[in-house]
Protein backbone atom coordinates (compact mmCIF):
# COMPACT_ATOMS: atom_id res chain seq x y z
CA UNK A 1 0.00 0.00 0.00
CA UNK A 2 1.32 3.37 -1.12
CA UNK A 3 2.22 5.55 1.61
CA UNK A 4 -0.40 8.58 2.31
CA UNK A 5 0.31 11.91 -0.07
CA UNK A 6 -0.48 14.43 2.89
CA UNK A 7 -0.02 14.84 6.47
CA UNK A 8 -2.17 13.61 9.38
CA UNK A 9 -3.13 17.54 10.12
CA UNK A 10 -3.61 18.71 6.21
CA UNK A 11 -6.10 15.57 6.24
CA UNK A 12 -8.54 16.97 8.82
CA UNK A 13 -8.80 19.75 7.98
CA UNK A 14 -9.86 18.72 4.34
CA UNK A 15 -12.69 16.34 6.03
CA UNK A 16 -13.74 18.62 8.30
CA UNK A 17 -15.03 21.41 5.55
CA UNK A 18 -16.75 18.49 3.85
CA UNK A 19 -19.23 18.52 6.98
CA UNK A 20 -20.65 21.61 6.16
CA UNK A 21 -21.90 20.20 2.82
CA UNK A 22 -23.83 17.51 4.98
CA UNK A 23 -24.95 20.51 7.23
CA UNK A 24 -26.37 22.69 4.12
CA UNK A 25 -28.42 19.79 2.12
CA UNK A 26 -31.83 20.42 3.82
CA UNK A 27 -31.42 23.99 2.74
CA UNK A 28 -30.24 23.15 -0.78
CA UNK A 29 -33.35 20.73 -1.36
CA UNK A 30 -35.17 23.56 -0.25
CA UNK A 31 -34.11 26.08 -2.16
CA UNK A 32 -34.15 23.78 -5.52
CA UNK A 33 -37.39 24.34 -6.11
CA UNK A 34 -36.87 27.55 -7.28
CA UNK A 35 -34.87 25.82 -9.99
CA UNK A 36 -35.85 24.98 -13.48
CA UNK A 37 -37.36 21.52 -13.79
CA UNK A 38 -34.63 19.05 -15.10
CA UNK A 39 -31.56 20.66 -12.97
CA UNK A 40 -34.24 20.77 -10.12
CA UNK A 41 -35.16 16.41 -10.60
CA UNK A 42 -31.41 15.92 -11.26
CA UNK A 43 -30.46 18.13 -7.60
CA UNK A 44 -33.23 16.38 -5.49
CA UNK A 45 -32.27 12.76 -6.95
CA UNK A 46 -29.24 13.35 -6.27
CA UNK A 47 -30.31 15.01 -2.79
CA UNK A 48 -32.42 11.56 -2.24
CA UNK A 49 -29.31 9.21 -2.60
CA UNK A 50 -27.32 11.04 -0.14
CA UNK A 51 -30.03 11.11 2.34
CA UNK A 52 -30.09 7.03 2.79
CA UNK A 53 -26.43 7.49 4.27
CA UNK A 54 -25.27 9.30 7.61
CA UNK A 55 -23.21 11.89 7.15
CA UNK A 56 -19.29 11.21 8.39
CA UNK A 57 -19.00 12.61 12.51
CA UNK A 58 -16.16 15.37 12.24
CA UNK A 59 -15.55 17.21 14.93
CA UNK A 60 -15.94 21.04 13.14
CA UNK A 61 -14.75 24.35 14.88
CA UNK A 62 -16.74 26.89 14.13
CA UNK A 63 -15.04 29.30 15.63
CA UNK A 64 -12.23 28.36 12.81
CA UNK A 65 -11.82 31.45 10.26
CA UNK A 66 -11.90 29.44 7.14
CA UNK A 67 -14.59 26.91 8.57
CA UNK A 68 -16.79 29.99 8.82
CA UNK A 69 -15.54 31.30 5.69
CA UNK A 70 -16.71 28.49 4.43
CA UNK A 71 -19.97 27.96 5.58
CA UNK A 72 -21.17 31.42 5.26
CA UNK A 73 -20.33 32.11 2.00
CA UNK A 74 -22.22 28.79 0.82
CA UNK A 75 -25.03 30.14 2.48
CA UNK A 76 -24.56 33.58 1.05
CA UNK A 77 -24.81 31.61 -2.40
CA UNK A 78 -27.40 29.19 -1.91
CA UNK A 79 -29.82 32.64 -0.75
CA UNK A 80 -28.77 33.77 -4.23
CA UNK A 81 -29.41 30.57 -6.35
CA UNK A 82 -31.39 31.58 -9.52
CA UNK A 83 -28.24 33.36 -9.83
CA UNK A 84 -26.19 30.90 -9.66
CA UNK A 85 -27.66 28.56 -11.13
CA UNK A 86 -28.78 31.01 -13.90
CA UNK A 87 -25.64 31.74 -14.85
CA UNK A 88 -23.36 28.70 -16.49
CA UNK A 89 -20.65 30.55 -18.23
CA UNK A 90 -17.02 30.93 -16.18
CA UNK A 91 -17.28 34.74 -17.11
CA UNK A 92 -20.58 34.81 -14.90
CA UNK A 93 -19.74 33.42 -11.79
CA UNK A 94 -19.44 36.95 -10.20
CA UNK A 95 -18.79 35.86 -6.20
CA UNK A 96 -18.32 32.14 -6.92
CA UNK A 97 -15.03 33.03 -7.84
CA UNK A 98 -14.41 34.75 -4.49
CA UNK A 99 -15.26 31.99 -2.86
CA UNK A 100 -12.56 29.57 -5.04
CA UNK A 101 -9.99 32.50 -4.72
CA UNK A 102 -10.86 32.16 -0.78
CA UNK A 103 -10.33 28.50 -0.68
CA UNK A 104 -6.90 28.28 -2.97
CA UNK A 105 -5.78 31.60 -0.84
CA UNK A 106 -6.79 29.05 2.58
CA UNK A 107 -3.50 28.12 5.15
CA UNK A 108 -5.34 24.28 4.61
CA UNK A 109 -5.17 24.36 0.78
CA UNK A 110 -1.38 25.70 1.04
CA UNK A 111 -0.49 23.22 3.51
CA UNK A 112 -2.33 20.76 1.09
CA UNK A 113 0.61 22.14 -1.64
CA UNK A 114 3.31 21.75 0.41
CA UNK A 115 2.84 18.20 1.74
CA UNK A 116 2.07 17.05 -2.22
CA UNK A 117 5.15 18.89 -3.63
CA UNK A 118 7.30 17.77 -1.02
CA UNK A 119 6.76 13.81 -2.58
CA UNK A 120 7.89 15.69 -5.99
CA UNK A 121 11.55 17.26 -5.38
CA UNK A 122 13.02 14.38 -7.92
CA UNK A 123 10.87 15.29 -10.95
CA UNK A 124 12.54 15.75 -14.64
CA UNK A 125 13.43 19.12 -15.64
CA UNK A 126 10.61 20.78 -17.18
CA UNK A 127 7.90 23.43 -15.87
CA UNK A 128 4.83 23.17 -13.59
CA UNK A 129 2.00 23.25 -15.51
CA UNK A 130 -1.87 24.00 -13.28
CA UNK A 131 -5.16 23.85 -15.07
CA UNK A 132 -7.39 26.15 -13.65
CA UNK A 133 -5.22 27.38 -10.95
CA UNK A 134 -7.91 30.16 -9.92
CA UNK A 135 -6.05 32.78 -8.17
CA UNK A 136 -3.26 30.72 -8.68
CA UNK A 137 -1.28 30.46 -4.78
CA UNK A 138 -1.15 26.57 -5.42
CA UNK A 139 1.27 27.18 -8.55
CA UNK A 140 3.09 29.95 -6.74
CA UNK A 141 3.75 27.93 -3.86
CA UNK A 142 4.48 24.92 -5.98
CA UNK A 143 7.10 26.76 -8.12
CA UNK A 144 9.04 28.53 -5.02
CA UNK A 145 9.32 25.13 -2.89
CA UNK A 146 10.66 23.52 -6.20
CA UNK A 147 12.47 26.49 -7.53
CA UNK A 148 11.26 25.66 -11.10
CA UNK A 149 8.98 27.95 -13.53
CA UNK A 150 5.26 27.36 -13.77
CA UNK A 151 2.55 28.22 -16.27
CA UNK A 152 -1.55 28.78 -15.47
CA UNK A 153 -4.01 28.26 -17.44
CA UNK A 154 -7.39 29.22 -17.12
CA UNK A 155 -10.61 29.57 -19.20
CA UNK A 156 -11.57 32.46 -16.98
CA UNK A 157 -10.22 35.73 -17.66
CA UNK A 158 -10.60 37.44 -14.63
CA UNK A 159 -9.22 34.38 -12.76
CA UNK A 160 -5.93 34.79 -15.23
CA UNK A 161 -5.98 38.67 -14.08
CA UNK A 162 -6.24 37.76 -9.96
CA UNK A 163 -3.43 35.18 -10.75
CA UNK A 164 -1.11 38.13 -12.77
CA UNK A 165 -2.27 40.52 -9.53
CA UNK A 166 -0.73 38.11 -7.19
CA UNK A 167 2.57 37.31 -9.22
CA UNK A 168 2.92 40.89 -9.42
CA UNK A 169 2.10 41.82 -5.93
CA UNK A 170 4.48 38.71 -4.74
CA UNK A 171 7.62 39.95 -6.72
CA UNK A 172 7.08 37.01 -8.80
CA UNK A 173 8.68 36.56 -12.22
CA UNK A 174 8.62 33.04 -12.98
CA UNK A 175 5.20 32.15 -12.96
CA UNK A 176 3.16 32.76 -16.30
CA UNK A 177 -0.84 32.38 -16.10
CA UNK A 178 -2.96 32.94 -19.58
CA UNK A 179 -6.11 32.41 -20.41
CA UNK A 180 -7.01 29.88 -22.89
CA UNK A 181 -9.41 26.71 -23.61
CA UNK A 182 -7.84 23.58 -22.40
CA UNK A 183 -7.77 22.19 -25.61
CA UNK A 184 -5.17 24.95 -27.01
CA UNK A 185 -2.70 24.47 -23.84
CA UNK A 186 0.29 22.51 -26.43
CA UNK A 187 0.27 26.32 -28.11
CA UNK A 188 1.50 27.68 -25.25
CA UNK A 189 3.99 25.25 -23.78
CA UNK A 190 7.77 26.42 -24.90
CA UNK A 191 8.94 23.65 -22.46
CA UNK A 192 8.28 20.08 -21.29
CA UNK A 193 5.69 19.94 -18.50
CA UNK A 194 7.55 18.02 -15.42
CA UNK A 195 4.07 18.21 -12.93
CA UNK A 196 0.79 18.87 -14.33
CA UNK A 197 -1.41 20.05 -11.38
CA UNK A 198 -5.13 19.74 -11.21
CA UNK A 199 -5.96 20.73 -7.67
CA UNK A 200 -8.04 23.66 -7.49
CA UNK A 201 -11.96 23.65 -6.89
CA UNK A 202 -12.69 25.07 -10.44
CA UNK A 203 -11.73 21.53 -11.84
CA UNK A 204 -14.74 20.24 -10.28
CA UNK A 205 -17.18 21.92 -11.57
CA UNK A 206 -15.63 20.55 -15.24
CA UNK A 207 -16.69 17.25 -17.22
CA UNK A 208 -14.19 14.52 -15.43
CA UNK A 209 -14.02 12.36 -18.58
CA UNK A 210 -12.96 15.35 -20.96
CA UNK A 211 -10.60 16.53 -18.13
CA UNK A 212 -8.95 13.49 -17.89
CA UNK A 213 -8.70 12.88 -21.55
CA UNK A 214 -7.24 16.78 -21.33
CA UNK A 215 -4.80 15.63 -18.56
CA UNK A 216 -3.56 12.49 -21.31
CA UNK A 217 -2.88 14.72 -24.05
CA UNK A 218 -0.58 17.02 -22.39
CA UNK A 219 1.10 14.98 -19.84
CA UNK A 220 4.13 13.62 -21.86
CA UNK A 221 6.84 10.62 -21.25
CA UNK A 222 7.67 10.97 -17.80
CA UNK A 223 5.31 13.78 -16.79
CA UNK A 224 3.79 13.69 -13.02
CA UNK A 225 0.01 14.85 -12.50
CA UNK A 226 -1.39 15.57 -9.40
CA UNK A 227 -5.01 15.94 -9.13
CA UNK A 228 -7.91 16.66 -6.41
CA UNK A 229 -10.89 15.34 -7.46
CA UNK A 230 -14.17 14.18 -6.13
CA UNK A 231 -14.80 10.58 -7.16
CA UNK A 232 -17.77 8.31 -6.73
CA UNK A 233 -16.79 5.21 -4.60
CA UNK A 234 -19.24 3.49 -6.25
CA UNK A 235 -21.53 3.85 -9.33
CA UNK A 236 -24.66 4.01 -7.31
CA UNK A 237 -23.33 5.94 -4.59
CA UNK A 238 -23.42 10.16 -5.13
CA UNK A 239 -21.30 11.90 -3.77
CA UNK A 240 -21.85 15.04 -1.52
CA UNK A 241 -19.82 17.26 -3.73
CA UNK A 242 -22.65 16.49 -6.33
CA UNK A 243 -25.37 18.11 -5.81
CA UNK A 244 -23.21 21.35 -5.55
CA UNK A 245 -21.90 20.70 -8.63
CA UNK A 246 -24.68 19.95 -10.34
CA UNK A 247 -25.86 23.85 -9.26
CA UNK A 248 -23.53 24.92 -12.06
CA UNK A 249 -22.81 22.29 -14.64
CA UNK A 250 -24.22 18.92 -15.21
CA UNK A 251 -21.28 16.87 -14.13
CA UNK A 252 -21.91 13.15 -12.99
CA UNK A 253 -19.16 11.89 -11.11
CA UNK A 254 -16.56 9.31 -12.09
CA UNK A 255 -16.22 6.44 -10.12
CA UNK A 256 -12.41 5.63 -8.62
CA UNK A 257 -11.96 2.81 -10.50
CA UNK A 258 -13.12 4.18 -13.81
CA UNK A 259 -10.89 6.80 -13.33
CA UNK A 260 -8.00 4.79 -12.19
CA UNK A 261 -8.35 2.32 -15.22
CA UNK A 262 -8.00 4.85 -17.82
CA UNK A 263 -5.76 6.62 -16.14
CA UNK A 264 -3.86 3.15 -16.88
CA UNK A 265 -4.88 1.78 -19.87
CA UNK A 266 -3.60 5.88 -21.64
CA UNK A 267 -0.15 4.78 -20.70
CA UNK A 268 0.33 5.83 -16.66
CA UNK A 269 2.06 4.34 -14.16
CA UNK A 270 2.96 4.25 -10.25
CA UNK A 271 -0.70 5.38 -10.30
CA UNK A 272 -1.73 6.08 -5.98
CA UNK A 273 -5.10 7.46 -4.60
CA UNK A 274 -5.74 8.60 -1.53
CA UNK A 275 -9.26 8.87 0.02
CA UNK A 276 -9.75 12.63 1.82
CA UNK A 277 -13.21 12.12 2.72
CA UNK A 278 -15.10 12.37 -0.83
CA UNK A 279 -12.00 13.86 -2.12
CA UNK A 280 -9.57 11.86 -3.89
CA UNK A 281 -5.65 12.96 -4.03
CA UNK A 282 -4.41 11.12 -6.97
CA UNK A 283 -0.99 10.56 -8.94
CA UNK A 284 0.32 9.01 -11.18
CA UNK A 285 3.20 9.15 -13.91
CA UNK A 286 3.14 8.86 -17.94
CA UNK A 287 5.49 5.78 -18.97
CA UNK B 1 21.60 85.24 -45.96
CA UNK B 2 19.16 82.86 -46.49
CA UNK B 3 18.41 81.55 -49.73
CA UNK B 4 14.37 81.94 -50.76
CA UNK B 5 13.85 78.48 -52.84
CA UNK B 6 10.81 77.83 -54.70
CA UNK B 7 9.69 74.20 -56.13
CA UNK B 8 6.22 72.17 -56.55
CA UNK B 9 4.42 69.40 -54.47
CA UNK B 10 3.22 66.83 -56.92
CA UNK B 11 1.14 65.13 -54.14
CA UNK B 12 -0.61 68.12 -52.89
CA UNK B 13 -0.51 70.21 -56.19
CA UNK B 14 0.31 73.23 -54.59
CA UNK B 15 3.87 75.60 -54.97
CA UNK B 16 6.24 75.89 -52.02
CA UNK B 17 8.43 78.37 -50.95
CA UNK B 18 11.09 77.12 -48.55
CA UNK B 19 14.03 79.45 -47.39
CA UNK B 20 17.29 77.88 -47.38
CA UNK B 21 19.71 79.02 -44.72
CA UNK B 22 23.33 79.21 -44.91
CA UNK B 23 23.99 76.70 -42.86
CA UNK B 24 22.28 74.23 -45.82
CA UNK B 25 24.30 75.57 -48.02
CA UNK B 26 27.57 74.87 -46.19
CA UNK B 27 26.30 71.53 -45.53
CA UNK B 28 25.87 70.94 -49.63
CA UNK B 29 29.54 72.31 -50.30
CA UNK B 30 30.95 70.18 -47.61
CA UNK B 31 29.04 66.92 -48.82
CA UNK B 32 30.39 64.17 -50.62
CA UNK B 33 27.70 64.30 -53.64
CA UNK B 34 27.79 68.01 -53.61
CA UNK B 35 23.81 67.84 -52.46
CA UNK B 36 21.94 67.95 -49.35
CA UNK B 37 18.01 67.20 -48.52
CA UNK B 38 15.84 69.54 -46.51
CA UNK B 39 11.88 68.37 -45.61
CA UNK B 40 9.11 69.99 -45.70
CA UNK B 41 6.24 68.85 -44.02
CA UNK B 42 2.69 68.77 -45.78
CA UNK B 43 0.48 67.33 -43.06
CA UNK B 44 0.18 63.42 -44.41
CA UNK B 45 3.41 63.31 -46.51
CA UNK B 46 6.69 65.29 -46.29
CA UNK B 47 8.58 66.83 -49.48
CA UNK B 48 12.07 66.48 -49.55
CA UNK B 49 14.14 68.97 -51.56
CA UNK B 50 17.43 68.46 -52.75
CA UNK B 51 19.84 71.49 -52.68
CA UNK B 52 23.04 72.13 -53.94
CA UNK B 53 25.67 74.71 -52.53
CA UNK B 54 24.62 77.20 -54.49
CA UNK B 55 20.98 76.59 -52.48
CA UNK B 56 19.55 75.58 -56.19
CA UNK B 57 16.88 72.81 -56.59
CA UNK B 58 18.09 69.30 -57.60
CA UNK B 59 15.42 67.26 -57.52
CA UNK B 60 12.27 66.19 -55.03
CA UNK B 61 10.88 63.43 -53.78
CA UNK B 62 7.56 62.83 -51.67
CA UNK B 63 7.41 60.15 -48.59
CA UNK B 64 4.50 59.21 -46.85
CA UNK B 65 4.29 59.92 -43.01
CA UNK B 66 3.46 56.60 -40.94
CA UNK B 67 1.62 59.39 -38.41
CA UNK B 68 0.72 62.55 -39.82
CA UNK B 69 1.72 65.92 -38.39
CA UNK B 70 -0.20 67.87 -36.00
CA UNK B 71 -1.44 70.69 -38.65
CA UNK B 72 0.81 72.93 -36.65
CA UNK B 73 -2.01 75.71 -36.22
CA UNK B 74 -2.76 76.42 -32.70
CA UNK B 75 0.31 76.78 -30.83
CA UNK B 76 0.74 74.92 -27.81
CA UNK B 77 -0.09 75.19 -24.09
CA UNK B 78 2.87 76.11 -21.89
CA UNK B 79 2.44 74.46 -18.45
CA UNK B 80 3.96 77.39 -16.35
CA UNK B 81 7.30 76.49 -14.42
CA UNK B 82 6.07 76.20 -10.78
CA UNK B 83 3.62 73.02 -11.64
CA UNK B 84 6.94 71.45 -12.62
CA UNK B 85 7.97 71.59 -9.51
CA UNK B 86 5.99 68.74 -8.66
CA UNK B 87 8.17 66.66 -11.62
CA UNK B 88 11.65 65.51 -9.80
CA UNK B 89 12.50 62.80 -12.17
CA UNK B 90 10.75 64.73 -15.27
CA UNK B 91 12.84 67.20 -17.06
CA UNK B 92 10.56 68.03 -19.33
CA UNK B 93 7.02 66.34 -21.51
CA UNK B 94 4.75 67.24 -24.78
CA UNK B 95 1.81 65.59 -24.81
CA UNK B 96 0.06 66.12 -28.42
CA UNK B 97 -3.74 65.12 -28.28
CA UNK B 98 -4.90 63.59 -31.80
CA UNK B 99 -8.17 64.30 -31.87
CA UNK B 100 -8.25 67.76 -29.99
CA UNK B 101 -5.55 69.02 -32.18
CA UNK B 102 -3.92 69.98 -28.98
CA UNK B 103 -0.30 70.18 -27.96
CA UNK B 104 0.65 70.89 -24.21
CA UNK B 105 4.00 70.80 -23.26
CA UNK B 106 6.08 71.99 -19.85
CA UNK B 107 10.07 72.10 -20.09
CA UNK B 108 12.37 72.88 -16.79
CA UNK B 109 14.88 73.77 -19.20
CA UNK B 110 15.74 74.22 -22.88
CA UNK B 111 15.86 69.99 -23.87
CA UNK B 112 16.85 69.00 -27.58
CA UNK B 113 16.45 64.84 -26.82
CA UNK B 114 13.22 63.62 -25.69
CA UNK B 115 11.48 60.01 -25.67
CA UNK B 116 8.13 59.73 -27.96
CA UNK B 117 5.79 57.08 -27.51
CA UNK B 118 2.73 57.12 -30.19
CA UNK B 119 -0.60 56.40 -29.79
CA UNK B 120 -4.36 56.15 -31.60
CA UNK B 121 -5.60 59.17 -29.68
CA UNK B 122 -2.28 61.02 -28.14
CA UNK B 123 1.79 61.10 -28.47
CA UNK B 124 3.50 61.79 -25.38
CA UNK B 125 7.48 63.24 -25.55
CA UNK B 126 9.64 62.88 -22.03
CA UNK B 127 12.98 64.37 -21.19
CA UNK B 128 14.11 62.34 -17.72
CA UNK B 129 16.74 62.55 -16.05
CA UNK B 130 18.15 59.03 -16.34
CA UNK B 131 17.09 56.59 -19.04
CA UNK B 132 15.98 52.79 -17.78
CA UNK B 133 13.86 50.15 -19.37
CA UNK B 134 11.67 51.14 -16.97
CA UNK B 135 11.07 54.79 -19.11
CA UNK B 136 10.02 52.81 -22.07
CA UNK B 137 7.40 51.19 -20.47
CA UNK B 138 5.73 53.96 -18.50
CA UNK B 139 5.68 55.91 -21.51
CA UNK B 140 3.87 52.57 -23.55
CA UNK B 141 1.44 52.29 -20.74
CA UNK B 142 0.74 56.22 -20.45
CA UNK B 143 -0.08 56.37 -24.24
CA UNK B 144 -2.09 52.95 -23.88
CA UNK B 145 -3.87 54.77 -20.98
CA UNK B 146 -4.97 57.59 -23.16
CA UNK B 147 -6.53 55.19 -26.07
CA UNK B 148 -8.31 53.45 -23.12
CA UNK B 149 -9.86 56.76 -22.28
CA UNK B 150 -11.22 57.07 -25.67
CA UNK B 151 -9.50 60.40 -25.95
CA UNK B 152 -11.50 61.90 -23.27
CA UNK B 153 -9.09 64.63 -22.04
CA UNK B 154 -9.22 66.68 -18.42
CA UNK B 155 -6.15 68.21 -17.95
CA UNK B 156 -5.84 68.20 -13.68
CA UNK B 157 -6.53 64.29 -13.98
CA UNK B 158 -3.39 64.47 -17.21
CA UNK B 159 -1.94 66.47 -14.56
CA UNK B 160 -1.96 63.96 -11.48
CA UNK B 161 -1.06 60.69 -14.43
CA UNK B 162 2.44 62.78 -14.86
CA UNK B 163 2.95 62.78 -10.99
CA UNK B 164 2.39 59.60 -10.50
CA UNK B 165 4.10 58.61 -13.43
CA UNK B 166 7.00 60.41 -12.72
CA UNK B 167 7.47 59.22 -9.01
CA UNK B 168 7.68 55.42 -10.49
CA UNK B 169 9.36 56.07 -13.34
CA UNK B 170 12.12 54.08 -12.44
CA UNK B 171 10.51 51.08 -11.06
CA UNK B 172 8.99 48.42 -13.84
CA UNK B 173 5.31 49.18 -14.29
CA UNK B 174 2.95 46.27 -13.77
CA UNK B 175 0.91 44.48 -16.44
CA UNK B 176 -1.88 46.58 -15.86
CA UNK B 177 -0.49 49.81 -15.21
CA UNK B 178 -2.36 51.09 -18.71
CA UNK B 179 -5.64 50.29 -16.87
CA UNK B 180 -5.00 51.88 -13.50
CA UNK B 181 -3.79 54.82 -15.35
CA UNK B 182 -6.71 55.32 -17.51
CA UNK B 183 -8.84 55.30 -14.26
CA UNK B 184 -7.17 58.20 -12.93
CA UNK B 185 -7.61 59.97 -16.37
CA UNK B 186 -10.92 59.45 -16.37
CA UNK B 187 -11.44 59.82 -12.29
CA UNK B 188 -13.71 62.86 -13.13
CA UNK B 189 -16.18 60.77 -15.08
CA UNK B 190 -16.54 57.62 -13.42
CA UNK B 191 -17.57 56.02 -10.11
CA UNK B 192 -18.31 52.40 -8.74
CA UNK B 193 -20.81 50.37 -6.87
CA UNK B 194 -20.64 47.71 -5.01
CA UNK B 195 -21.95 43.97 -4.87
CA UNK B 196 -22.91 43.82 -1.69
CA UNK B 197 -23.06 40.16 -1.23
CA UNK B 198 -19.55 39.58 -2.96
CA UNK B 199 -18.06 42.28 -0.73
CA UNK B 200 -19.28 39.93 2.08
CA UNK B 201 -17.69 37.07 0.70
CA UNK B 202 -14.39 38.74 0.20
CA UNK B 203 -14.56 40.42 3.50
CA UNK B 204 -15.34 36.62 5.43
CA UNK B 205 -12.19 35.21 3.36
CA UNK B 206 -9.39 34.72 6.17
CA UNK B 207 -6.72 35.70 3.79
CA UNK B 208 -7.83 38.66 1.39
CA UNK B 209 -5.91 41.26 -0.29
CA UNK B 210 -6.93 44.29 2.09
CA UNK B 211 -3.75 42.80 4.08
CA UNK B 212 -1.50 44.53 1.22
CA UNK B 213 -2.79 47.66 1.37
CA UNK B 214 -2.31 50.32 3.70
CA UNK B 215 -4.45 53.41 1.98
CA UNK B 216 -7.86 51.91 1.66
CA UNK B 217 -9.81 48.67 2.74
CA UNK B 218 -13.28 47.08 2.35
CA UNK B 219 -14.75 49.32 4.73
CA UNK B 220 -13.70 52.31 2.89
CA UNK B 221 -14.87 51.08 -0.52
CA UNK B 222 -18.24 51.04 0.70
CA UNK B 223 -18.29 54.22 1.93
CA UNK B 224 -16.99 55.85 -1.21
CA UNK B 225 -19.15 53.35 -2.96
CA UNK B 226 -20.45 56.12 -5.71
CA UNK B 227 -18.86 58.55 -5.74
CA UNK B 228 -16.22 59.79 -8.49
CA UNK B 229 -12.97 58.41 -7.94
CA UNK B 230 -11.64 62.26 -8.51
CA UNK B 231 -13.44 62.58 -4.77
CA UNK B 232 -11.55 59.81 -3.48
CA UNK B 233 -8.39 60.45 -4.79
CA UNK B 234 -8.51 63.98 -3.51
CA UNK B 235 -5.95 65.12 -1.15
CA UNK B 236 -4.33 61.93 -1.23
CA UNK B 237 -0.57 61.42 -2.01
CA UNK B 238 1.02 59.66 -4.89
CA UNK B 239 1.24 56.34 -3.12
CA UNK B 240 -1.85 56.38 -1.81
CA UNK B 241 -3.68 57.35 -5.34
CA UNK B 242 -1.44 54.34 -6.71
CA UNK B 243 -2.86 52.12 -3.65
CA UNK B 244 -6.48 53.24 -4.02
CA UNK B 245 -6.64 52.79 -7.95
CA UNK B 246 -4.56 49.27 -7.73
CA UNK B 247 -7.45 48.42 -5.07
CA UNK B 248 -9.90 49.03 -6.80
CA UNK B 249 -8.86 47.61 -9.97
CA UNK B 250 -8.66 43.93 -7.72
CA UNK B 251 -12.22 44.48 -6.80
CA UNK B 252 -13.27 44.95 -9.86
CA UNK B 253 -11.58 41.82 -11.27
CA UNK B 254 -13.69 39.86 -8.53
CA UNK B 255 -17.29 41.32 -9.41
CA UNK B 256 -17.06 43.31 -6.19
CA UNK B 257 -17.53 46.63 -7.95
CA UNK B 258 -19.01 47.69 -11.15
CA UNK B 259 -17.70 50.69 -12.55
CA UNK B 260 -19.98 53.22 -14.22
CA UNK B 261 -19.91 56.90 -15.77
CA UNK B 262 -20.73 59.26 -13.48
CA UNK B 263 -23.48 61.66 -14.64
CA UNK B 264 -22.36 65.62 -14.26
Amino acid sequence: MAPPIIGKSTFSRIISYEAILWYLLPKLKKICLNLPAGRKDRIFSLINNLSTRKPPRVSVNPHDPEIRFLHESLNLILDDIEYVAGNLSPSKWGYLRNLFEGIVQSESYRMLIRDIISKFKGIKDGVILELNPSSGRGLIDACKILGRRGLGVDQDPLFTEIGKEYAYRENIDNVEFICTDLSKISDHLSAPVALLLVTSPINWFIDQRYLLSKIVSIAEVNCSIVGLLPFRERDEEVNIFEPYINLVSENRLMTVLSSENQLSYEGFSKITFQKIGSLYLFTAVKR
Amino acid sequence: MPKILKTFCPKCNSNITVEVSDSVISSAKYSPTGIVGVVDIHGDHALVIYVDSNGHERGTRVYTLLSPAISGERKPVIIPLRYLDALSNTLGFRLILKKEDLIIEGFKRRLDILFKCQGLTADIELAIRKITGSVIKWLRAFVRAFDRAGGKFRFDTFYKCMILVDNMIYTNPPGHSDMLLSLLLRSRDIAYRVNIKALKIYSLMPRNIDRYYKAIDSGMLLKYSGRTLYEILADRNVNEVWEILDYILAMKRRDIIEIFEAKG
